[in-house]
């Protein structure tokens, strides 16, 4: 992206640790902001069978900020991720019902669809020299037409053909008798899927701060021209974003189809802005260079936990979008003051 | 300019063809049965609005299955693809081809409504199928009534709880039409009763997906639900599973809209109580252009019966969804 290179001095400084530091500390302050304020809206939402929940439920969608947050380092986006998500799901759907796979071979048919059409992005993007909006744009809209010429407009049943391997990636581990299931006091037991989602975000930590490809993504974004004059293949570190991206997605696909018991490839979840919007509460800069995945977490946790409380106190939906456009607004403006000091 | 003339001389020769195929269509089939003799052959338009729904594609199917009783009618058949200016131009050429009736679901009724009333004011009779457009100038509205089917939801609820009951609601998509006459007509199903109380509702977007989350929500701040009332099978299938799992199937009842195959299987295996067929109009639309153009009387409204489908009935029932 031209705009990255009008502000050179970006790349250097988000390598020293004390910005860093200081991104992470006011991403915590939004988060706790948030948490307090949830606590005192219902009492049922400091419980640990509600906060497990909110885990379980924003695993998806902290799946897919993990792959975002590398694609937004370079000064990228990927609006693709919910469609590409759906698409690999839709199919992986197909495969199961129809049993010619065993359920490994469908898991990572599912994570090779998600990462094969990140490809696309990324040649669409490193290679064909698209914007970044525009190829990923297509992409959202073609994935979903790929899915739905897959199913034929229909949903995908796997029903009794499910295996119990596959099942996995909703089950919780650990869970209480059923007696106590739904009660919100008891241990709820680990989610599959946020273990996941911990699992890819702590990887993703490691690969962006203490692994040289981690660099490359920081300064691709900080200033793609000197980082190329370095001697980077800055064209395959930014395809690699997508490709990260896009196979994110398809592990996102893995829980989406465990938990839908089925595939269909429709419009409307708008898994992409959710995703988008987590980077930036935690700090993620969309000029790219700044920003990183603890900061991430923490904005995933942040929307969770306000959609969260708005459906336990049956927040008039009319409303719901509004309250959630203000969270947002006030949790960046909080993370960027500090730009102008 | 050579172009021009070129394309002009080619579009000239693309309309002859058109011109020539409305004589071989309006012969019958061979192998279909002949028509009766002095009946005319009927060419009736038809104009889906997407086929990418499996609702809609039964739709078709049934009206093709119907189309098979009346030798004397042939329907021409057109997806719009969810593209209302698609639509436009298929129902204008529909129009230039010489139809006797055109069949509608509009994409949007505003941008439909001049060109259904330019045909229906030539006399042509046009039977919209499930989606009104702004004015009366049509000849009948076929389809179901979501209100109805929301107040036979309702009723179900105060049948099978005579007591009370705790209720749940997942909607559809927060201000659609569809959402807010399922929402109306299940209120005035369960009537003022403050036995029966609506605990939460929150909109599912009529997404599986979406709606395991907003139930999960619902249910943590509620666990003493007794009823859910999903606006549609999808949603209500992602609520069975979530009470499944959390082992209170049996102490809740699903109740969902649409009649969808895999909720009839769900209600015959006790894992749904009910659900509430959403009628296609595919048949009776066809049966209603065939009538008008017979001359016979054709009501302006007409409302295609919901069928309830509980544990009781469901086997039965097995082959009518979707």
């Amino acid at each position: 992206m031209a705009s990255n290179n009008e502000q050179p001095q970006s790349a250097a400084p988000v390598r020293t640790r004390r910005p860093l530091a200081l991104l992470q500390y006011r991403s915590l302050i939004v988060l706790l902001l948030m948490f307090v304020a949830a606590s005192l809206l219902h009492p049922l939402f400091l419980t640990p069978g509600n906060l497990g929940q909110v885990l379980l439920q924003n695993s998806i969608v902290g799946i897919l900020a993990v792959g975002m947050t590398f694609v937004v380092l370079t000064g990228g986006i990927d609006l693709s991720v919910g469609s590409v998500m759906l698409c690999s799901g839709v199919i992986t759907a197909g495969l199961l019902r129809e049993g010619h796979v065993g359920p490994v071979v469908a898991m990572f048919a599912c994570i090779g669809i998600g990462a094969f059409l990140g490809l696309l992005n990324g040649i669409m993007i490193a290679g064909l020299r698209l914007p970044p909006f525009i190829a990923t744009l297509a992409m959202m809209v073609g994935a979903i037409s790929v899915g739905q010429l897959y199913s034929g407009g229909s949903p995908i049943i796997i029903g009794d053909k499910m295996p119990p391997f596959f099942q996995a990636f909703d089950a919780v581990i650990f869970a209480p008798p059923t007696t106590q299931r739904t009660d919100p006091h008891a241990f709820p037991g680990i989610p599959v899927a946020g273990l996941i989602f911990l699992a890819a975000a702590v990887i993703a930590w490691i690969v962006l701060t203490r692994m040289r490809y981690g660099r490359y993504v920081y300064a691709l974004g900080g200033n793609e021209e000197a980082t190329r004059l370095s001697g980077v293949n800055t064209r395959m570190v930014e395809a690699s974003v997508y490709i990260i991206s896009g196979m994110l997605a398809g592990v996102a696909a893995l829980i989406y189809t465990a938990r839908l018991q089925s595939g269909q490839a429709l419009y409307g979840l708008n898994l992409e802005l959710d995703a988008i919007a987590a980077a930036v509460i935690g700090g993620a800069s969309l000029m790219g260079g700044v920003g990183n995945i603890g900061g991430t977490f923490i904005g995933v946790l942040f929307v969770g936990f306000l959609i969260n409380v708005m459906g336990l106190r049956n927040v008039d939906p009319y409303a719901q979008g509004g309250i959630r456009a203000l969270a947002i607004i006030l949790g960046v403006l909080i993370q960027t003051r500090k730009k102008g000091s | 300019m050579r172009n021009a003339l070129l394309l002009a001389g080619l579009s000239a020769l693309a309309l002859a063809g058109c011109g020539g195929k409305k004589n071989v269509t309006a012969n019958p089939t061979p192998g279909a049965p002949p028509p009766t003799p002095g009946s005319k052959t009927f060419k009736i338009g038809y104009s889906q609005s997407t086929l990418q729904d499996p609702w809609r594609k039964a739709m078709n199917s049934e009206l093709e299955t119907e189309e098979k009783n009346h030798p004397n009618a042939k329907v021409l058949k057109q997806d719009a693809q969810n593209v209302a200016s698609n639509q436009v131009n298929q129902v204008e050429n529909l129009n230039t081809q010489g139809i006797d009736a055109l069949m509608i679901s509009p994409v949007e009724s505003a941008p439909l409504t001049p060109e259904v009333t330019k045909i229906y004011k030539k006399g042509i009779p046009v039977i919209l199928l499930d989606r009104a457009t702004d004015n009366d100038q049509y000849t009948s509205l076929v389809g179901a009534d979501n209100v109805l089917i929301g107040k036979m939801a309702g009723e179900y609820v105060k049948k099978a709880y005579p007591k009370g009951a705790k209720i749940i609601e997942i909607a559809g998509i927060a201000g659609a039409t569809p959402t807010k006459e399922r929402a109306k007509g299940f209120r005035e199903g369960i009537g003022n009763d403050p036995k029966y109380s609506i605990l939460a509702s929150q909109p599912g977007n009529y997404l599986r997906g979406k709606a395991i989350e907003v139930f999960q929500t619902m249910f943590t701040a509620h666990p003493d639900v007794e009823v859910v009332y999903a606006h549609n099978d999808e949603m209500a299938l992602g609520a069975s599973g979530v009470l499944d799992k959390a082992g209170k199937l049996k102490d809740v009842a699903v109740i969902g809209v649409d009649g969808q195959k895999e909720a009839i299987q769900a209600v015959a295996a006790g894992k749904m109580a009910a659900t509430f067929v959403y009628p296609r109009p595919g048949a009776d639309g066809l049966k209603a252009a065939l009538d008008a153009l017979n001359g016979k009387k054709v009501e302006k409204r007409i409302v295609l019966p919901t069928t309830e489908i509980t544990k009781a009935n469901a086997a039965a029932n097995l082959t009518k969804g979707f």
